[in-house]
């Protein structure tokens, strides 16, 4: 366990497994390379906190896209799996000049959808356990009433618990940057 | 905003103009001339300028692919860059009172 500072909890105790290295930071944050996911409303309930680890802040309300638009997905570039360390798809090893993505969906709470046809068959038997080991979280905006809190679908963050290492993602996907959580209609 | 028609290896260039002095001078119909290394017969005296070319490679569905070349003092950003780092900025100071709803929901 480690005891950080946080914003709206006092001095916390957190788990080891909790705290995320962002080699690149996020946007606008670039130099805060650790963050801790809390969850104050309970086990896997959201929102959950995501709080600067070495400071009070930057400290981030986040929320799961998946329970907010069905069938959110995304895709991940080859930078983006580089620093999540993610086993290289297919076209990366190819000299093909397109860009190979790994596609992602996030079907409920916990279970997230990997296309592994984007993956060589015989390639990394990690693979199987890709699926568990991604976690994507939206950015919630900060207003001054709860009930127009929007989140950020576009540049979801995305995590690999696996190897405690996160980025924040830019999709090519039309997500809105603010979409409303508690009065959204369905995409 | 300037709307242009271009196609398939077709670009647009992009002349920073600048006088001796670093300051941004007015561009006129003689940049041209000067972009493609002939001598100038304007009284425009240039001495700098930063050329920013944008070529379109790709055409599909509903995408473009560009090609943009600029000087390094040139930042090519994406635009949902922009937004993204505001939206965090902005997401970073959530409000005390915004906060303990959703804490007591």
């Amino acid at each position: 366990m480690a005891l950080i500072k946080t914003r709206d909890f006092g001095e916390t105790e957190v788990h080891e497994s909790d705290i995320f290295t962002f080699p690149s930071g996020l946007f606008g944050f670039e130099d805060t390379r650790r963050y801790a996911l809390l969850s104050p409303l309970g086990e896997n309930v959201y929102p959950m906190w995501f709080q600067c680890v070495d400071d009070i802040s930057p400290c981030f309300i986040v929320f799961n896209p998946a329970l907010i638009v069905l069938g959110y997905s995304l895709s991940l570039n080859s930078d983006d799996r580089k620093i999540l360390k993610l086993p290289p798809v297919v076209s990366d090893n190819n000299n093909s000049s397109t860009d190979g993505v790994l596609n992602v969906k996030l079907t409920d709470l916990s279970k997230i959808e990997v296309d592994f046809s984007d993956y060589d068959a015989q390639k990394p038997k990690s693979l199987a356990e890709l699926s568990e080991q991604l976690l994507v979280v939206s950015i919630a905006g900060g207003p001054e009433d709860y009930k127009d809190t929007t989140v950020n679908l576009k540049s979801p963050i995305v995590i690999n618990i696996a190897e405690n290492i996160g980025t924040q993602v830019i999709l090519q996907t039309d997500y809105p940057f603010r979409f409303p959580v508690f009065t959204g209609d369905a995409l | 905003m300037l709307v242009l028609t271009r196609k398939v290896n077709e670009g647009v260039t992009f002349a920073v103009c600048r006088d001796d002095n670093g300051a941004p001078v007015e561009a006129d119909s003689s940049i041209a001339t000067a972009l493609a290394g002939q001598p100038l017969s304007s009284k425009l005296q240039l001495t700098g300028v930063g050329e920013i070319e944008v070529v379109v490679f790709e055409i599909s569905k509903n995408k473009v692919k560009l090609g943009v070349s600029a000087p390094k003092s040139v930042a090519v950003i994406r635009s949902e860059l922009k937004e993204t780092i505001l939206h965090n900025i902005e997401s970073s100071q959530a409000s005390v009172s915004a906060v303990q709803s959703l804490l007591k929901k």
